[in-house]
């Protein structure tokens, strides 16, 4: 089986009422667009309240990866779900903010109970 | 560009200092007369020197004192041999990193050059040349003799530099001491200017020290920022966003009035910015936002 049939090294579980899915690799064109699929498809399964996704071994991200989460959020988004993220390493969110990304369009926290706090935020 | 002057070859010194083959050759042949007394230099210069105020802490015991002396004689001798290349070259620059490093003045330096300069050209001078060929002489020795003195004061002011950036660097490492002040609040005290270099410091210091940590509030205090203008707040607006997606939130104190009517006039647009006028109103929004209560032990 190949990666990207495989989900592309991304595993999805459940924590009380969200999705949490730890991505394995890095996140290239192939893989997002697997965690995508995946994402959404266990959304409608599952009936959630949020996603939290964990970057945390996420070591390059580059612009066009950012604004693939974030389209990622917005979808999932309409799909009534929120979208956590885990981990970010400093020197991506750094490297970002360098290329002049929109940091803010994006949530972020560094440990899961810090994620579903967020998620219970009203 | 110093590098690049360091570079500079013994010909295009010469050449600036429009020194050729003959001028050289009358230092010689004047070198001939001086040399052999050279004993009596050094004896009249340290009679000199030692009026100076920095002598004192320059040579502070015969050991050194013998050193420099020797030094010194060598350092004539290759003077009046006057065989410029780049070993010569070398040697003045040489000259002037020890000068730069023992903190030797500029101005004394100057004085000892020119002190040397009348020793050897009056004092030791046996009248054995004639006048037209002595006036031939001191004019190629005043320009061999700076010459030397652009050689070394241009090490000396290359190192001096140096010695400045390595220290302003150091004061720019120095001075993004993120520190844990409560479980999970991290604080920065920001003092001087935030130009885009110290922006990307801070950026750095505080992403690793919230990974390190998992702090959920950043307060950066700006009370000693001296300048805010549209650079500045765009670089707090971004490291703001940055933290935030860390999942710590950012909260700027110190905001003094002249801060706030600059900020305003100048339109800049403060959008998911927190700001405090001071330390401990962001503090106590630090302590609720974490969920802690302070109180007063007398209290009920």
């Amino acid at each position: 089986m190949n990666e990207h049939d495989s989900g592309g090294g991304v595993a999805i579980s459940v924590v009380e009422d969200a999705l949490l899915a730890c991505v394995q690799s890095d996140l290239r064109p192939s893989t997002m667009i697997a965690l995508q699929s995946k994402l959404l498809q266990q959304v409608t399964k599952s009936a959630v309240k949020g996603v939290m996704l964990d970057l945390s071994e996420v070591d390059t991200l580059d612009v066009d990866g950012f604004s693939a989460l974030v389209d990622l959020t917005q979808m999932l988004k309409i799909m009534g779900a929120k979208t956590v993220f885990i981990g970010f390493r400093p020197g991506v969110v750094a490297g970002l903010a360098a290329l002049d990304s929109d940091l803010s369009a994006l949530r972020g926290c560094q440990t899961i109970r810090q994620a579903l706090d967020l998620l219970h935020e009203a | 560009m110093h590098e690049h002057t360091s570079q500079t070859s013994i010909k295009d010194v010469m050449r600036l200092h429009d020194i050729d083959e003959v001028d050289l050759e009358v230092v010689r042949k004047y070198g001939a007369l001086v040399v052999p007394r050279m004993s009596e230099y050094i004896t009249h210069f340290y009679d000199w020197i030692r009026e100076l105020p920095e002598y004192q802490t320059l040579m502070a015991n015969d050991e050194v004192k013998k050193r420099a002396q020797n030094a010194q004689l060598t350092y004539w001798k290759t003077f009046f041999a006057a065989h410029l290349d780049e070993a010569y070259m070398e040697d003045r620059r040489r000259l002037g990193e020890t000068h730069a490093r023992i903190g030797l003045s500029l101005p004394s330096y100057f004085a000892g050059m020119n002190y040397s300069f009348v020793l050897f050209t009056k004092k030791l001078y046996d009248g054995g040349l004639f006048s037209e060929e002595y006036g031939k002489a001191v004019a190629a020795i005043t320009k061999l003799l700076h010459l030397d003195t652009t050689i070394v004061v241009e090490t000396y002011s290359r190192l001096i530099n140096e010695r400045i950036n390595d220290q302003s660097r150091a004061l720019m490492e120095m001075s993004t001491p993120v520190t844990m002040i409560w479980q999970d609040i991290l604080m920065l005290p920001v003092v001087g200017i935030i130009d885009s270099k110290r922006a990307q410091d801070i950026m750095a210091a505080i992403l690793l020290k919230i990974a390190e940590t998992r702090s959920r509030v950043f307060i950066m205090d700006i009370s000693g920022v001296a300048i805010v203008d549209s650079g500045v707040a765009n670089h707090l607006i971004k490291i703001t966003k940055a933290t935030r997606l860390m999942g710590c939130t950012s909260l700027i104190s110190g905001v003094s009035p002249s801060i706030a009517q600059t900020i305003v006039h100048l339109g800049i647009d403060i959008e998911g910015m927190t700001t405090h006028a001071t330390l401990r109103d962001a503090l106590e929004q630090a302590f609720k936002s974490v969920g802690i209560r302070m109180k007063r032990v007398d209290e009920v």
